[in-house]
């Protein structure tokens, strides 16, 4: 079977119309409680057969937000009679007729030139309702950054932190002692997310297991959407957050990683890993986004020397895209054996080392806070060595991994050397040497000629 | 982020029935994880961190079914995928690609489901280790041992590592 049959047959594998209709249903109802359809890892439960009559569907109900442009709307929702309190927000259009049209529960008052939209606020039993009790979740993350990446794609340029959360219920309190109304997704995406070339970035929001505060005062849960009846309070939910919200101790080694991001470094380097171990030379620009590095070593069960070039301006390590980066491995007696142009963020790991130094702090930033599986930080301990700050802590995922790391960091927040243990076993080290941060007056070498050269190389070695 | 099932759902139920098919060789199977899975999720929701934790924790959810699906003595097998699917599917299934799911059916799900991750999601061997919740190592050898079983032409020279050219 070569391997173009079995992706194409993979490729046609999709799913019905019909089924993907039934599912759609099953979705958009209630959810019903299914002791059967546990997870489970053990593989010793038979899995029930498909019985379509098992989820009676539910009819959702929604109410829709009226809302025209160059018109005016004034919705009324029937949802909640308790709650007396309303709002008034307004804008201009040029509509000139005035007319009335009831549709459902939802009324509609078209004026002239000026709209205007009663807001109904929900009562705050509602919004207290949002929140989870207290033991459903341990910690708050905020996320922002790109909402999504190509498939087959390592995500960089996202930012996640985790937060403790001080006195809950007076959080929960406070947040639904505000007026708050029902809002449209489509305003909320509108204002807390824009976009970047082909990715969506969104500003942020603290999520707490299935709530979504946006830093910017907006609630989410499930398909509901709220928002601050009144302007004055999106800045009193912020307040509201920044003192109740603390940074845990791995988020606040994250944000001292992320910004010890040099704008230059040159520096000697050791690296090793339980099957790899080289030393070389990186020369980073980070105002072009460049790197210039070279190893000797034991490398894929050999000994190699590589060079390797990330493409001057080529790319964005922010980004999913990654910098364009030329390869070249030549045995210890200086015989070229191979080239390749790969972007790192394609996760190839090929030859060490192959990382950049701009990605190894994000990796560990991202192992930190990130990490699959809801990844926590323990055993948190700092101390000081020859004036640097050295860390060490402990990752726990729900897939039972252990990782145990040492991180230094120097008196500006630059990273110098980390050592990494996986379920006890030696994984990766990594240190600087003779290293010169953020020098005032750096200038590099010009490596695009190189780069071609490589590139150019690599096309060679593709078409053998 | 939107972590509703729905949303999940429409986003990757094509990936999830690719999952499952790939690792039981049947379509009706597929389907049947496949909605096990996004219903799970529609009645137990997660807190996903970002699309990448979304997607990982669907693949993880199916291949744990199917692992219960490989060891159930009434799961059907050797339905000729076109009659399974001649109702459903638009498109036509030739007799190769019958040989193909054949093939599928009867690799061990070890070597199935890394196969799949690898060379139809490009995920990577370390993504694969933390999906599936092995080593590098493990999942390295799971894939040169079911390359070999399958003595297929799985990659061309240069493609080795997964890394994607540029």
């Amino acid at each position: 079977m070569e391997h173009n049959e079995y992706n194409d047959l993979m490729k046609r594998i999709k799913c019905t119309d019909e089924f993907r209709s039934e599912m759609q249903k099953k979705l958009s109802s209630e959810p019903i409680a299914m002791e059967s359809y546990e997870d489970s890892v053990s593989g010793t439960d038979i899995a029930p057969k498909r019985s379509w009559t098992r989820y009676a569907a539910m009819a959702a109900a929604f109410v829709l937000v009226c809302g025209s442009v160059g018109g005016a709307a004034y919705a009324f929702r029937q949802h909640d009679k308790n709650q007396p309190s309303h709002g008034i927000s307004a804008s201009t259009g040029p509509a000139a007729v005035t007319e009335l049209t009831e549709v459902s529960d939802t009324t509609e008052v078209t004026t002239g030139a000026t709209s205007a939209t009663i807001m109904e606020a929900v009562p705050s039993s509602t919004i207290l309702a949002l929140f989870p009790d207290a033991h459903e979740f341990s910690k708050v993350q905020f996320r922002s950054g790109p909402t999504m990446v190509p498939q087959g794609k390592l995500l960089y340029g996202k930012k996640i932190r985790k937060y403790d959360v001080v006195d809950y219920d007076g959080l929960k309190n406070k947040i639904a002692s505000i007026e708050w109304t029902e809002c449209s997704e489509d305003e909320v995406m509108e204002k807390e997310t824009f976009n970047d070339n082909e990715l969506v970035i969104s500003s942020g929001s603290y999520n707490i297991l299935t709530l979504n505060i946006y830093a910017d005062g907006y609630l989410n849960k499930g398909g509901k959407y709220y928002k601050p009846l009144n302007e004055a309070d999106f800045s009193n939910v912020s307040n509201i957050l920044t003192e109740h919200f603390v940074l845990d101790e791995g988020s606040a080694l994250a944000d001292m990683i992320s910004s010890g991001l040099p704008k230059n470094l040159d520096a000697d380097y050791t690296f090793s890993t339980p099957y790899e171990t080289s030393s070389g030379k990186i020369v980073y620009d980070g105002e072009k986004n460049t790197m210039y590095m070279t190893g000797e070593g034991s490398m894929n069960n050999g000994e190699k020397s590589v060079e390797m070039i990330m493409k001057p301006d080529g790319g964005n390590y922010d980004t999913w895209k990654g910098a364009p980066t030329a390869l070249k491995v030549s045995d210890t007696a200086g015989n070229h054996e191979s080239s390749l142009v790969y972007s790192y963020s394609n996760g190839i790991l090929e030859y060490q080392p192959s990382f950049h130094y701009v990605y190894l702090l994000k990796d560990i930033e991202r192992d930190i806070v990130e990490g699959e599986n809801n990844r926590e930080v323990v055993d948190f301990t700092q101390s000081e060595e020859n004036g640097n700050k050295v860390y060490s802590f402990r990752t726990l995922s729900m897939l039972e991994t252990d990782g145990k790391y040492t991180i230094t960091l120097d008196q500006n927040d630059h990273l110098i050397s980390c050592e990494i243990y996986s379920n006890g076993s030696f994984a990766m080290s990594f240190k600087l040497e003779n290293y010169k941060f953020d020098t005032e007056d750096f200038t590099m070498d010009d490596y695009s000629g190189l780069y071609d050269e490589i590139a150019k190389e690599a096309e060679t070695d593709m078409n053998r | 982020m939107n972590n509703s099932a729905l949303y999940a759902f429409n986003k990757y139920c094509d990936t999830v029935l690719r999952t499952a098919f790939a690792m039981t060789g049947s379509y009706p199977e597929a389907e049947d994880i496949t909605q096990e899975v996004f219903l799970t999720l529609h009645a137990k929701p997660q807190n996903f961190e970002s699309e990448e934790h979304m997607k990982a924790w669907l693949l993880r959810a199916a291949i744990n079914r199917c692992k219960n699906y490989r060891i159930s003595a009434h799961v059907r097998r050797n339905q000729p995928l076109d009659d399974e699917l001649s109702d459903k599917l638009s498109c036509e299934f030739s007799p190769r690609d019958n040989e193909i799911r054949e093939m599928i059916h009867k690799l061990p799900e070890k070597y199935a489901s890394v196969i799949f991750l690898y060379y139809f999601e490009e995920y990577t061997v370390k993504e694969i280790a933390g999906l599936l919740g092995k080593s590098e190592n493990t999942v390295s050898s799971l894939l040169q041992r079911g390359r070999k079983k399958l003595k297929m032409i799985l990659i061309k020279e240069g493609y080795e590592y997964g890394a994607q050219r540029v």
